[in-house]
């Protein structure tokens, strides 16, 4: 059952100046429920972009997404950063964390927005994954005293916490050693096997083979 | 609900930020209309209330710090027939029938003659230039006009043994309006003072009458008077000082630069910070912020400091402002050697356009974030 049908998607910066860049250039990608797809690419090539497209932090200049048979296209902004919250889990490149807050802090971002958890309910279910990712002796610590694993832990925890059905990872063990890396692959692994679909995007071959599978972009256009 | 969840996770994600913010906006909400009110406020082109032309030569005299201010001590040492002002003479009690507590007391003071003949005329007060052979004029006090009836001769008396005194008084008015009462304080606001709670007698100023001061209406000098062992000044140049020498620009210039020092601190600070909540806002977006939410909370939360700083500041000015105001002449207003409301009010208005001068550079580099340029350098910290 597909969660993502992108159909001839074009993304154009600096649209009709000089300086122009058509980053998409027609993409078209399903992706069904549960899958685990990797997004390989050289740097430019337009990965970023598309995984920005797919989480509608960013708009196409043409083309059609229907995101669980919907169209994004007729979305208002409302409607999209609820789409954002309730739909995707991302964890960015860099960890994108506050490191002055607190682990908890962190955490609990996504759930300010959340309208599947209660107030109440909250703490208790950070609890809960903390604990699965085996930080939750971290949970009062500030992000600036952990490690790169102990930080990417804390993004995937961030990333889960509101418990949505697609994970994107924006190179997520680029910063991290291979025994780190492979225990992050080995938590996302762990989420697919819980029916969530995960997009990763990433220039390490060894991460991608670990995904169901992998779609190249070179120029903005996919090459499967 | 989730726009207050917002707020209060903004609010706790800048806490040391917005603890600074709230205690040096506060401070300087107090400190600065106490200095303002002190150099700008307070200057009037008003003359002392009571002064005139015609007593601007002669000297305020004040016979406090003397041991022995009583009336025939003082004729001793000082030319007393110029002295132009009241003399106390003990207290009369009055027990309204229907109050509980103990009995009001009234005090007794005697107009001099030169007061009662050549002191320009006061509202309210017109007492006859002789004395009348049967009774003395007499203006009673305003809680006793169910005593004391107007037209009407009473007798009243004070004290007991040799100290006893009694006249016989015929009742001109009440003392609804302020008579004179001079003190040649370094800082004098009036020459007048409200007489609700005296019986003003036009008679002879009794032997062991009280003086504590006056106007001396002759042609000698006020240090003549100084020479004597009394404190005196000319009436002329107590009206000069009142309206120059009590501007305080010292403190006003201390508060300017404190104000410019906590405009450019918070500025320097808040500027820095938004590199945070910029971030923290692209990360907020991701999860489901929308941009505008996000911004009208900062502006919110930026707003609310400022308001909660009023809000101590104006409690501590309203204690200070309760602490030191007397009623005015007219009893109709409060005015204070402080600060009052009106210049605790105009501070807070310069107050606020510094401290959105003080924010803007921050604010304005928040409104133009835009999230995913925010999370491309979302490793700033």
């Amino acid at each position: 059952m597909e969660i993502i049908n992108l159909m001839n998607i074009h993304k154009k910066y600096n649209k009709d100046k000089p300086n122009e860049v058509h980053a998409l250039c027609g993409v078209d990608l399903v992706i069904n429920k549960g899958e685990s797809v990797a997004i390989m690419g050289v740097s430019g090539s337009g990965k970023s972009t598309l995984l920005n497209i797919i989480g509608c932090l960013d708009k196409m200049t043409d083309g059609n997404y229907l995101l669980n048979g919907e169209n994004i296209n007729t979305k208002n902004a409302t409607e999209l950063a609820e789409i954002r919250n309730s739909t995707f889990g991302f964890v960015l490149q860099s960890y994108g964390l506050i490191d002055s807050d607190k682990v908890v802090n962190n955490v609990r971002l996504p759930l300010l927005f959340s309208k599947k958890y209660k107030p109440n309910e909250q703490n208790d279910h950070i609890d809960t994954v903390l604990y699965r990712l085996k930080i939750a002796n971290l949970k009062n610590v500030k992000v600036r005293e952990l490690s790169g694993g102990q930080k990417q832990r804390v993004a995937i925890a961030r990333a889960m916490v509101n418990d949505p059905d697609i994970i994107l990872a924006d190179e997520p063990t680029s910063a991290l050693d291979s025994t780190t890396a492979t225990e992050i692959i080995d938590i996302l692994k762990n989420l697919k096997k819980k029916g969530k679909t995960i997009i990763v995007v990433t220039h390490d071959i060894n991460v991608a083979q670990k995904m169901d599978r992998i779609v190249t972009i070179i120029d903005g256009k996919i090459c499967q | 609900m989730n726009k207050l969840r917002i707020l209060k996770s903004s609010l706790f994600s800048t806490a040391l930020l917005s603890i600074v913010i709230l205690i040096a906006t506060s401070f300087i909400m107090v400190v600065f209309p106490l200095a303002y009110y002190q150099s700008f406020a307070r200057i009037s082109d008003d003359d002392i209330a009571g002064y005139s032309e015609d007593i601007a030569d002669y000297s305020a005299v004040s016979f406090a710090s003397l041991e022995n201010h009583q009336y025939y001590n003082l004729c001793k040492t000082f030319d007393m027939e110029n002295f132009a002002g009241t003399a106390s003479y003990g207290y009369v009690e009055y027990k309204s029938p229907d109050e509980l507590d103990s009995p009001q007391v009234y005090e007794l003071l005697f107009v001099s003659e030169k007061a009662a003949n050549e002191l320009p005329a006061l509202q309210g007060y017109n007492f006859s230039k002789t004395k009348p052979k049967n009774y003395r004029e007499a203006y009673a006090p305003t809680n006793l006009k169910n005593v004391y009836k107007v037209g009407e001769i009473y007798t009243i008396s004070c004290y007991e043994g040799v100290y006893y005194k009694e006249w016989t008084i015929k009742i001109l008015g009440y003392c609804e309006n302020p008579y004179y009462d001079f003190y040649p304080a370094y800082y004098t606001e009036s020459f007048l003072k409200d007489m609700w709670s005296n019986f003003l007698i036009f008679d002879d100023i009794p032997t062991y009458a009280k003086i504590e001061s006056g106007l001396m209406m002759s042609d000698k000098s006020s240090e003549y008077y100084s020479n004597l062992g009394a404190y005196a000044r000319v009436v002329r140049e107590m009206n000069i000082d009142r309206k120059t020498s009590e501007v305080n620009d010292f403190f006003l210039y201390w508060c300017i630069s404190a104000i410019i020092l906590i405009v450019i601190v918070v500025m320097a600070n808040y500027y820095f910070a938004s590199d945070k909540l910029i971030k923290r806002s692209g990360v907020m977006y991701i999860y489901g912020g929308k941009r505008s939410t996000i911004i009208c909370t900062e502006i919110v939360k930026m707003l609310l400091l400022f308001f909660i700083a009023m809000l101590i500041a104006t409690m501590i000015i309203g204690i200070v402002i309760a602490e030191t105001s007397y009623p005015s002449l007219s009893g109709e207003t409060l005015a204070s050697d402080y600060v009052d409301w009106k210049t605790h009010f105009t501070c807070v208005g310069i107050m606020f356009a510094a401290y959105l001068a003080s924010i803007s550079l921050g604010l304005i580099k928040l409104l133009r974030f835009k999230p995913l340029k925010a999370l491309s350098n979302n490793n700033i910290e």
